[in-house]
């Protein structure tokens, strides 16, 4: 269950929004806003599904694909290393590495965004480590999802990706804080 | 300063492992959508089996070297490298792009990552070393802006609103068409059926031109092309065609008793930077003296013996009375011109030559540029008596109006004095060859498929006169004109047209003007001034993640060719633009596919080499080791482990003398009027043509030249490219000759009454005095604005490397201290802000086109003695707004200012706005000189005149 809802999570950060995804979202909406008190399809209720699709791809890119003033998602560049694959990221590769996890060549990804390293605990919690995914959401994703919710909120003109950073902390906290 | 570690929220603690209640609630109503929608993220592969942390891999061998994989270098190949932590580092040889220069490197990957970029010892050019902008290289890959997807325009035009297609479908945007922004736009497959040459391709840096050309012209049949070239060198390259026939000259430098620079930045900036730089220095510790002509005391003008500084456009006057004097002093009782050579190479004699330089007397040029007399006589005896010896020129020497006949006339002296193609003198170009599969294999089998390409006459500006690089800052201007057609599909590669030539303003208006371009589509590394117009854009993959074979000059003086091979794959979805063309013919299907049958760039370039290994089997040649031994393995692992194939194991020289053999001129035919050995068949000359017209007189001739008869005997010659030259180093030139009348149509109106003798000279066909028509109504408060190039930074891509920018960010205005006191008070000081205003003449030829809107700019001034008081020197590389980060010192998210230890480094955090308006001053990205550059082309050549541009200064109150 957890495993499935930080994949859900990597999903929506790693690339715009579908239809399918929009439609259970909409199918959950009271459910999420009674979870997580965050209602991520405020401000989309007037258009259809196509166009709120078409609106969440453009919110998407502003916010994190750019090409100006976005912020993706990537540990290293979230804090401040100014650049993809900085010293987070080898850290970040390493704990891979060392867990048998790896990131197939070739495949485009960075090991630091948001996805991937929400895909490492979706992993970890399958293989039932979960002090492993503790010290891994503590030193990682927990480290820098506050800016980037910063970032976000800041970019964002519609509820979605706020309400969905916002849950991805809620669950990380609620999950391996403290 | 922010804290980067979250405060963890108070949690309801359960036994580890286990769900607590909150948490089980928040988890089952995401995994409820995650379940529904079907389609979750999986990114990493776990292995099965593992789970328990494990200790690292081990760091390889002893000494620390991993067991190499086939294709990557070892220890003892590279000298020696270092694993970082136990991770395993494997060096894979490959070619820099960051400039033209092209120098063999290794890159370092490490974990999946480009660690650290070297130079690759095996080179012959770069020698192993590389400069700052190479070791930068790693900062294009990583730059936090990059592009790593599609992006589809869906706002306005220039708006700056987008959203992320995956290359599938922007592949099919492409290639079909479709919606943009709720318009149509027409695809590739359609306008390849019904009107090829309104698909225009306008490339920068590529590095890729036959698969660009198989693509675009082969296969596609458009010829509408646009490159860059004559933003840098299109006059130099034309000087070069009209005499040497080739259009890039190599200068030995290494091997040179005596070096004149000649508007040349060579240990900054030049085409063969690195290489050419360290021997320079070589030569200068050999006891070669180097006299550098530069207006600006440049690091290559501080590093040489003497600096002279001279005034703007005109070099040309101070090469013409140096030619003089080779041609008439005999200082030690000998000549100093080379008889011998004039006599069996040029078109010329001694004698023709001594009339028609006579006028050109030191004390002349001493009028027109500046410089005493008696240091013009100094330099042109020691250049002449100092055999072996070469003249370097290049953009500074050459951006000017008279550029070409500038370059022209310093092929002659080399040629004069025996300097040419000998050793330590100038040569022409020796570069490696390579078969290209798509030529050799695809395209001879498939002939049928193939098309004559079409073109829409945009390049080449308006009545100039020997474009033969293309104008390519006037195109802008040829479209919105409209009178020679529009593309339909205009694609840009690597290409920041909008801001890397003159005219900026005016040349945004035209891109982002959607009735002059329907589907503007650019396919870049980094967003630019001139994607912001696109209405597509793709992500390249960087040149460290790339194909190609490079053939760069050679300054080791033998040919040899370099790969260029992915370090480490593209990052996102970045492709490499020869798999992009692969996937593009695909979709349009038919001729096209059948074209393109390589599935990837790797299997085109490897598909290349093996065929070049093949014909040399044929003709009984040979690859050669870096080590100069025949090669014995097979060439393209070799090729792929060391990253160069050597073709010959020394230096060449004289190689215009070089005897065709009985075989080579069998069946050709010998031109009666210049004794040119040609093959009209391979030039498609019909037979008429041959009795009617010649060799001169057809149409692409040259590219049927086999060699020259030189009393009675063939030689390989001078091989012209691009005209119907001889192959004679043509000092006269018929091709010069046939633009006088255009040129004395723009000066005429420039000369003073005494200058009548201008125009006779212009007529006789030799190199003669052309002055830049504004410099003659300068008056004494205004100045000239050149441009120049600095050691870190590239022209204009290089300014989203944050190691460069964090070295060169802003670009005062250098100007002299007694020419500020005269125009700007005696009170002006060091840093002070100076508007740059132009002061357009009216040229007769520019018919009131290419007049910039932006007519002014901001700077700090440097107040310095190093450049001459006529000039104020603005240098490039500065002002950008759109090329993220750290060209725009713009911050991403303000909340994050601060946040890392290196990020508090970074320049701009002392000053946080960036200039709002790019045309003025900033702190923290400097001002661009092209927004009041007039974009209007050499009359000859078509050239970027970017150091020609009369201004006034005044204080910015």
């Amino acid at each position: 269950m957890v495993a499935t809802a930080l994949r859900l999570l990597a999903s929506i950060f790693q690339r715009e929004a579908d239809r399918p995804l929009l439609e259970y979202i909409k199918a959950h909406r009271q459910e999420l806003l009674t979870s997580f008190g965050l209602d991520p399809l405020e401000g989309l209720d007037g258009y259809d599904l196509d166009e709120a699709v078409d609106a969440l791809a453009a919110e998407y890119c502003r916010i994190f694909v750019g090409p100006v003033g976005h912020l993706p998602p990537v540990e290293s560049v979230v804090l401040g290393e100014g650049r993809f694959w900085g010293p987070s990221t080898e850290t970040v590769v390493n704990f891979y590495v060392t867990r048998g996890i790896s990131l197939p060549e070739g495949s485009g990804l960075l090991p630091d965004h948001l996805s991937v390293e929400l895909d490492c605990l979706a992993i970890l919690e399958e293989r039932g480590h979960h002090q492993d995914a503790k010290a891994f959401a503590g030193e990682h994703p927990l480290r820098w999802l506050t800016d980037l919710i910063a970032h976000v909120k800041a970019r964002a003109t519609s509820a979605f990706y706020p309400a969905f950073i916002e849950a991805a902390q809620g669950l990380l906290t609620a999950r391996y804080g403290g | 300063m922010t804290n980067k570690t979250n405060s963890p929220q108070q949690v309801e603690q359960g036994e580890p492992g286990k769900l607590d209640r909150r948490t089980a609630v928040k988890a089952g109503v995401l995994a409820a959508i995650g379940l529904g929608t079907g389609a979750l993220f999986r990114g990493l592969t776990s292995v099965a089996g593992a789970g328990e942390p494990a200790a690292p891999p081990a760091a390889g061998k002893a000494d620390g070297t991993p067991d190499p994989a086939v294709g990557e270098l070892v220890r003892a190949d590279v000298g020696g490298y270092r694993g970082k932590d136990g991770a395993e580092r494997v060096a894979v040889a490959s070619t820099c792009m960051q400039c033209i220069a092209a120098c063999g490197i290794i890159g370092y990957r490490e974990n999946g990552h480009i660690a650290k970029i070297e130079g690759n010892p095996h080179c012959p050019n770069n020698r192993g070393m590389v400069c700052a902008k190479s070791q930068a290289g790693l900062n294009q890959v990583y730059d936090p802006d990059r592009l790593l997807h599609p992006l589809v325009r869906v706002g306005k035009r220039g708006e700056g609103k987008w959203k992320r297609l995956s290359m599938d479908k922007a592949l099919d945007l492409v290639a079909f068409g479709g919606t943009i922004a709720g318009g149509e736009v027409e695809g590739l497959k359609s306008i390849y059926e019904s009107g090829p040459e309104t698909f225009m391709f306008h490339y920068g840096r590529s590095r890729i031109k036959n698969a660009q050309n198989h693509f675009q012209k082969t296969a596609f049949g458009s010829g509408t092309q646009g490159n860059h070239t004559s933003i840098c060198e299109t006059a130099k390259w034309l000087g070069n065609e009209v005499t040497m026939g080739k259009h890039y000259d190599v200068n030995d430098v290494a091997h040179s008793k005596y070096v004149l620079i000649f508007g040349a930045n060579i240990l900054e900036a030049h085409t063969g930077h690195s290489y050419i730089a360290q021997r320079l220095i070589e030569a200068k510790a050999a006891g070669a003296k180097i006299v550098t002509f530069d207006v600006r005391l440049s690091n290559t003008a501080a590093k040489t013996s003497e600096w002279v500084p001279i005034l703007p456009g005109t070099d040309l006057a101070v090469i013409l009375a140096m030619t003089n004097i080779v041609l008439n002093e005999q200082p030690y009782g000998r000549p100093l011109y080379d008889e011998t050579f004039i006599n069996k190479w040029t078109n010329v004699t001694v004698d023709q030559l001594r009339k028609h330089y006579a006028r050109y007397t030191p004390e002349w040029a001493e009028t027109e540029s500046g410089i005493p007399a008696e240091t013009i006589r100094r330099i042109g005896l020691e250049y002449g008596a100092s055999k072996p010896a070469t003249i370097v020129t290049y953009r500074g020497f050459v951006g000017h109006y008279n550029g070409a006949q500038a370059e022209w006339a310093a092929k002659t002296l080399d040629a004069v004095a025996g300097n040419f193609n000998v050793k330590g003198g100038t040569n022409v170009k020796f570069g490696g060859k390579s078969k290209d599969a798509y030529n050799d294999i695809v395209a001879k089998e498939n002939k049928s498929a193939t098309r004559k390409a079409k073109k829409l006459k945009i390049a080449d500006g308006d009545n100039l006169h020997l474009p033969t690089h293309h104008s390519c800052q006037w195109i802008y201007e040829m479209i919105a004109d409209g009178s020679h057609g529009r593309p339909n599909l205009y694609m840009t590669y690597v290409y920041n047209g909008a801001y890397t030539t003159g005219d900026c303003e005016r040349n945004r208006e035209i891109l982002c003007n959607q009735e002059y371009f329907p589907f503007v589509v650019a396919v870049d590394v980094a967003m630019s001034e001139s994607a912001e117009c696109a209405d597509l854009i793709l992500p390249d993959a960087t040149y460290l993640e790339r194909w190609a074979i490079e053939s760069a000059a050679s300054f080791a003086m033998f040919p040899f060719l370099q790969i260029r091979q992915p370090v480490a794959p593209p990052l996102g979805e970045a492709m490499d633009m020869q798999d992009i063309f692969i996937q593009l013919a695909q979709r349009i299907g038919g001729d096209m596919a059948v074209l393109h049958p390589y599935g990837t760039a790797e299997e085109y370039i490897q598909a290349s080499i093996e065929l070049q290994a093949a014909d040399n089997a044929k003709r009984n040649k040979t690859f050669y080791t870096s080590e100069t031994k025949p090669l014995q393995t097979d060439a393209w692992a070799y090729f792929k482990k060391y990253g160069v194939l050597l073709q010959a194991t020394g230096p060449i020289y004289h190689a215009q003398e070089k005897k065709l053999k009985d075989t080579d001129v069998a069946g050709k035919v010998v031109d009666d009027k210049t004794g040119v050995i040609w093959d009209p068949h391979k030039a498609h000359v019909s037979d008429e043509d041959v009795q009617t017209k010649g060799y001169t007189g057809s149409k692409k001739a040259y590219t049927g030249y086999v060699g020259q008869m030189v009393d009675g005997v063939a030689y390989k010659g001078f091989k012209p490219d691009k005209i119907n030259k001889s192959g004679l180093f043509e000092i006269h030139s018929e091709f010069m000759k046939a633009g006088a009348d255009k040129v004395m149509a723009d000066i005429k109106g420039f000369l003073n009454p005494d200058e009548g003798w201008v125009a006779q000279h212009l007529a006789e066909g030799l190199p003669s005095w052309v002055p830049v028509p504004e410099h003659r109504k300068r008056t004494t408060d205004q100045l000239i604005m050149i441009s120049f190039k600095v050691n870190v930074q590239i022209h204009s891509r290089s300014q989203n490397c944050k190691w460069l920018q964090e070295i060169y960010h802003n670009n005062p205005a250098w100007i002299n201290p007694v020419t500020a006191r005269r125009l700007l008070g005696a009170d002006i000081k060091e840093g002070d802000l100076i508007r740059v205003r132009v002061d357009m003449v009216e040229l007769p030829w520019r018919k009131g086109k290419g007049v910039t809107q932006a007519r002014d700019i901001t700077a700090r001034i440097h107040l310095t003695e190093g450049v001459h008081p006529d000039v104020i020197a603005v240098s490039y590389h500065c002002g950008h707004w759109a090329y993220g980060r750290y060209a725009s010192g713009r911050q991403v998210a303000t909340e994050l200012s601060g946040a890392g230890a290196d990020a508090e480094q970074i320049w701009w955090q002392q000053r946080r706005a960036a200039a709002k308006d790019p045309k003025q001053w900033s702190e923290i990205t400097g001002v661009h000189p092209n927004w009041i550059i007039p974009n209007i082309p050499a009359r000859v050549s078509g050239q970027f005149r970017s150091n020609d541009t009369v201004v006034s200064v005044s204080r910015v109150s």
